[in-house]
């Protein structure tokens, strides 16, 4: 299970406090030379820099860590001092080996860039949501939804497939994705959650992967419309099985579906998976059944079937789980 | 007054009895992939939660949050004594249809793979079980009163 030190994490409302808008080293009117965690959005361990009541030098950090790092990267490392923490026990527990040290410069960057870093299990989530047109709460619940997926493995393989995307409010029904702008939106605060977010990331994959949801989406082309919206009930499902001890509901024109996932899931118990000609067509029966149940109706649900576009989205997250440790 | 509460007790036992065997007889269907053990009402209530308007369907689909606290560790209970079940890795699953009010009305275990086989009475204890689970909703639509859901859940035997 992913537990992220992601720069914004401090302001979702998750237990830390702001942290995020300055250097929170503090500088002790006593005198007390520290290095502190911020006001309790991070780890909080204390070193001592070895100038008195100034923040502490690029040099002292470079020589702390005894590492290379751009002037950026120190940068960042001043201003977040539980980051620095969190680099400094990393490099110790690894005895600085080379590895580690590329680890910790490829992190420092992600950090940089807004994406995710878990020291523990060593993953660097690369995410750049451009989030400027929320409001702050708004802000406060997608980041809420976003950790969310995360603590799912197939959730955090999702965000590490889509690596950017806006995101922005004034969807009409409670979330939408524009391939062409590739801009997520939901309806209303309330739509913003895991749930949402997930199918919605997943259409920015399949963009991703495919490029063909432009036309789809834009009505000039309409056939593959039910595959895709399909793939995507495909992840929620499946990241619902996931998580173990919640249970999920089934609804109908989705039954041959989650069969087909747990059937995937008894015969194929590591990866990666590559279909076989009958589970193939098992995919195309179940996504009969779910265009079917839909069909006539305005959404692309039952949009006509593309014979000729296999899962390769889901199946590319799956196998991602299977060969990670993620559990 | 010895009399009277024996009968009171024999009453009181068949209304225990008569609320229990409800969900026997139990209906299984078997095929390569997997058994199913269903309560005799599991196929009524699934045809009308399948025959709910499809406005009605995309709208729970859409809106209707699960707060699920239902453990399923009575499996494990129910099978206690059974020792060809131990380290194998057998995964069941529980289908539920529940009314609003999150009160089962009907359910079904799945056990993929036909790894192991279930006595009458392990099934019934589970079935029993499963009965008395409850679920609640968040974010039920305003406009919508009375409905049904299917939940499903999964339990790894360990």
């Amino acid at each position: 299970m992913l537990n992220c030190v992601e720069v914004s994490c401090s302001d979702s409302g998750g237990g830390g406090s702001d942290n995020d808008d300055g250097g929170p080293y503090t500088t002790d009117n006593g005198g007390n030379e520290g290095i502190e965690g911020g006001g309790g959005g991070g780890p909080g361990s204390t070193t001592t820099s070895p100038t008195t009541g100034t923040l502490p030098s690029p040099t002292w950090i470079a020589n702390e860590l005894n590492i290379n790092l751009t002037a950026a990267q120190i940068d960042y490392l001043i201003d977040y001092p539980n980051i620095f923490d969190e680099v400094r026990n990393f490099l110790d527990r690894n005895r600085h080996s080379q590895e580690a040290e590329d680890f910790v410069r490829a992190a420092i960057d992600a950090l940089i860039n807004n994406g995710e870093v878990d020291f523990d299990t060593q993953t660097i989530i690369r995410t750049n949501f451009n989030t400027d047109s929320l409001t702050e709460s708004q802000k406060r619940l997608f980041i809420i939804a976003k950790n969310e997926l995360l603590n799912n493995c197939l959730g955090a393989a999702l965000l590490e497939a889509v690596d950017r995307a806006n995101v922005t409010m004034g969807a009409t029904s409670l979330g939408e994705y524009n391939p062409n702008t590739n801009t997520i939106s939901f309806r209303s605060n309330n739509d913003i959650n895991s749930t949402t977010l997930g199918a919605e990331l997943m259409h920015a994959y399949q963009q991703q992967l495919y490029g063909t949801l432009s036309d789809i989406f834009n009505g000039t082309n309409n056939v593959g419309g039910s595959n895709m919206e399909f793939e995507e009930k495909a992840f929620n499902i499946k990241k619902d099985m996931l998580d173990i001890d919640t249970g999920m509901f089934t609804y109908p024109g989705e039954q041959g579906l989650t069969n087909w996932l747990i059937d995937l899931d008894i015969n194929h118990p590591t990866g990666p998976i590559i279909l076989s000609q009958s589970e193939l067509d098992g995919w195309f029966e179940a996504l009969e059944e779910f265009q079917q149940f839909h069909e006539g109706n305005p959404d692309h649900y039952g949009d006509p079937i593309n014979y000729n576009q296999n899962p390769d989205a889901i199946l590319n997250l799956i196998n991602n789980v299977l060969e990670s440790d993620c559990n | 007054m010895k009399l009277k509460n024996i009968l009171f007790t024999l009453f009181f036992l068949s209304i225990i009895q008569f609320t229990m065997a409800q969900v026997t007889p139990i209906e299984t269907v078997t095929d390569a992939k997997q058994t199913t053990y269903s309560t005799k009402s599991y196929n009524n209530y699934d045809t009308t939660f399948k025959n709910q308007s499809y406005d009605l369907i995309r709208k729970l689909q859409e809106n209707l949050r699960l707060v699920d606290n239902v453990d399923l560790t009575f499996i494990k209970s129910c099978v206690l004594n059974d020792t060809s079940l131990q380290n194998t890795n057998s995964i069941f699953y529980v289908e539920y249809i529940v009314n609003q009010n999150g009160n089962v009305l009907g359910c079904r275990l799945i056990n993929y793979g036909n790894k192991v086989s279930l006595s009458n009475n392990e099934v019934e204890c589970i079935l029993t079980a499963a009965m008395n689970n409850t679920f609640s909703f968040n974010n039920i639509p305003n406009d919508v009163n009375d409905f049904y859901s299917r939940i499903m859940k999964r339990y790894v035997f360990k």
